[in-house]
């Protein structure tokens, strides 16, 4: 009996320290940041558009929840996103200049993007996220970087006060092959957390003006 | 025999007073007093004990502030509801629980609470998400829809004005009647098994509105 409770004891204890290596991703600190950061700003300079759908998962850990919603995303150098759902609702943001278009079912309103912190902030997490500046943002983020076999991993801690209200740490995952974007997980003080995949990239594909359009 | 007549006459007319004031002030056509809620046929519980969650989307707003996201509100326990709002991107604005006659926050956004934002929430959820359990008096008043039923409602709380569907005896409206500070008005449309489809909430004291619409269990 008491054999049997041990190997059991050895059993959970070896299978939550493979499960919680294997949610680390097998990440090592990184050897040579600098060099990442060489690739990286190269690959993300010729990148001009980007067009994409996503999957975003929101984890609330206490509810044992998740909330998984699906969209479109397409941005176009320097400052232009459209952030797009579709499933299980549609609504739509774009981004351009400074001013932030959101469509729901029942309205339409334009904001000015300094009048929306918040809205602000998750815009430039995602914009900078694609054209790389966010982690050269010494002032808003402290930096650490993680590579495995066929990805790398960014994670920043923000320094301002507020976005350390909502958020705690920024995971950005990116493909090993073309230096892009695959992840995105937003992390925050409760700890939830929210994970976004980009699928079906497409690089510097043709993104029409009307995309973009803000009357 | 005088002073019997006379006495008999005031004690007479004093019983007519006292009817006609009661018949005129209560155009009632029922009248319960200890009501039990969830033992009578009107229940003063939006999401019923059979209920375990539901997703809504969502607008709210207050005073000049306008948010969208999504709403869930999930069962944790048989004595315990919670409501968590975060906007598209997935960040939370707030995570209420209420475990019998507590209220926990569990987190609210900090300029949120800088504002005393969940102080201000709290009675007008318990409504949505808690049966009164404190009902004291519920008086059927008329109603000149006759699918619906409409009683004056008296309990801890306050007094209210509930609104029920006929047929299914399901709340339609909840509306605060006498209080002037956490007066609210709260409609329900349509049903999506044990939740309503559509949510309105309506709190004129604070400028609050929150529509919600049903997305998934």
């Amino acid at each position: 009996m008491r054999m049997k409770i041990r190997s059991l004891l050895t059993g959970i204890l070896m299978f939550s320290v493979l499960s919680s290596s294997w949610c680390q991703g097998n990440y090592a600190e990184m050897k040579n940041p600098a060099l990442f950061r060489e690739k990286f700003t190269a690959s993300a300079q010729k990148i001009n558009t980007i067009e994409a759908g996503f999957i975003q998962e929101k984890n609330m850990s206490v509810l044992s929840e998740k909330i998984i919603t699906k969209g479109h995303f397409l941005f176009r150098k320097e400052n232009m996103l459209r952030w797009e759902y579709t499933d299980p609702f549609r609504y739509l943001i774009i981004l351009n200049n400074g001013k932030i278009l959101i469509r729901d079912d029942e309205k339409q309103n334009t904001l000015d993007v300094r009048n929306n912190k918040m809205f602000a902030e998750i815009n430039a997490i995602i914009i900078g996220s694609v054209q790389g500046n966010l982690f050269n943002d010494e002032k808003k983020f402290s930096t650490s970087f993680f590579e495995a076999k066929s990805s790398y991993l960014v994670k920043l801690k923000p320094l301002t006060p507020n976005m350390k209200e909502f958020l705690k740490e920024i995971w950005i995952f990116f493909d090993a092959v073309d230096i892009s974007v695959a992840r995105l997980e937003m992390h925050e003080p409760s700890g939830d957390y929210t994970k976004i995949d980009f699928t079906g990239k497409k690089i510097n594909a043709v993104i029409p003006d009307e995309k973009f359009l803000i009357p | 025999m005088q002073l019997f007549q006379m006495k008999n006459s005031s004690s007479r007319s004093l019983l007519l007073i006292l009817l006609l004031w009661t018949g005129l002030s209560s155009p009632a056509v029922c009248q319960s007093k200890g009501y039990v809620p969830g033992k009578g046929p009107w229940t003063t519980a939006v999401f019923d004990s059979s209920f375990v969650k539901a997703l809504y989307k969502g607008t709210f707003d207050i005073s000049k502030t306008h948010l969208t996201g999504l709403f869930m509100i999930k069962r944790s326990a048989s004595n315990s509801i919670r409501i968590v709002f975060s906007n598209e991107f997935g960040m939370t604005f707030f995570d209420f629980e209420y475990r019998g006659d507590e209220f926990i926050v569990h987190y609210c956004y900090p300029s949120f609470e800088k504002h005393s934002l969940p102080k201000i929430l709290e009675s007008d959820f318990r409504l949505l998400l808690v049966p009164d359990t404190t009902v004291t008096r519920m008086k059927r008043l008329g109603s000149k829809d006759p699918e619906l039923v409409i009683f004056g409602v008296k309990s801890a709380r306050g007094s209210f004005h509930y609104t029920y569907d006929h047929d299914s005896g399901k709340i339609r409206r909840m509306q605060s009647s006498h209080s002037i500070i956490g007066r609210a008005d709260l409609r329900l449309y349509g049903d999506k098994g044990t939740a309503p489809n559509k949510i309105y909430l309506y709190n004129p004291t604070i400028r609050l509105h929150i529509k919600l619409t049903f997305l998934s269990n």
